[in-house]
């Protein structure tokens, strides 16, 4: 997902890869994305789905590493990475991918519309 | 995004992918035989929460252990080493490696077949396509009703036998 003409992703992802403790783990998480992607079972700590309000239109998971958070929506066509963050931070995280949420949802709509 | 080349290079992918795959046999093969993590710890001699950590995808111990899951399982690890530049290519291609493919292919089918066979059977997702809703209401009124017959049926036991009168 883009905003501002950059990815979301991008800004975690450029984050990560300058502390060398986490850079490490960012292979963990590609790793169990790309299981998921092809449709191989994962253990359910590494991925799972989040329980967030039901008034939201698109699911959304989580997959996760020791420290590491990557956060995605499940659209109609696939699922989509939307941001990431850390351990620490995940709280805030989830209420931020709550409002990208809405806006996608509010976004999707207008597209209807037109 | 992280290109291919750039995650080879991460050795926490490649233990993952393994750690993973590990998993996979191994629930594959607990659900086969039915066993529990117990019988799995009784049959490799190690702790249960040996086997948990296997099934939480943290498997990192020695090279005999993970051989000796294997056999415990019917089957060898296969390890061989190919370079960077040939997996790189083989993705490119679009071609996946087939170590454990078949399974979880098997597995992800099963988990479909499961999910189908409970949208037939569940009351809820069940939705006709052709019929209209009122028609279908009817239709299971009626089957509740031949179900109730049968069972007051059932109730009420054999019929007696009939027995000629005698003049």
């Amino acid at each position: 997902m883009k905003r501002n003409g950059k990815w979301l992703i991008d800004e975690f992802l450029e984050d990560v890869k300058k502390d060398k403790n986490f850079e490490p783990e960012l292979g963990e998480l590609y790793a169990t994305l790309e299981d998921t992607a092809n449709g191989k079972m994962v253990p359910k700590n590494q991925y799972r789905k989040l329980r967030l309000s039901k008034k939201l239109k698109f699911g959304a998971y989580e997959a996760k590493s020791r420290h590491l958070r990557l956060y995605l929506i499940h659209d109609e066509q696939g699922k989509i990475i939307v941001i990431g963050g850390k351990k620490t931070n995940q709280e805030r995280d989830i209420e931020r991918l709550e409002k990208i949420i809405k806006e996608f949802a509010e976004y999707k709509r207008n597209q209807k519309i037109k | 995004m992280l290109t291919k080349k750039e995650l080879l290079k991460y050795p926490n992918y490649l233990i993952k992918k393994y750690q993973n795959e590990i998993y996979r046999q191994l629930v594959d093969y607990m659900e086969k035989n039915k066993l529990s993590q117990k019988d799995i710890a009784k049959k490799l001699k190690v702790s249960s929460a040996y086997v948990s950590q296997i099934l939480n995808g943290n498997f990192n111990f020695t090279l005999s252990k993970l051989i000796e899951l294997g056999l415990l399982m019917g089957k060898i690890p296969v390890i061989e080493f190919a370079d960077i530049s040939e997996i790189e290519n083989e993705k490119k291609q679009g071609k996946e490696k087939k170590a454990g493919s078949d399974i979880s292919d098997e597995l992800f089918q099963k988990s479909r077949k499961r999910t189908l066979q409970l949208k037939e059977h569940s009351y809820w997702s069940y939705t006709p396509k052709k019929k209209s809703y009122n028609e279908w209401e009817v239709a299971e009124k009626k089957k509740y009703l031949k179900l109730k017959e049968k069972q007051k049926v059932e109730a009420r036991g054999p019929e007696p036998e009939l027995t000629k009168r005698k003049k």
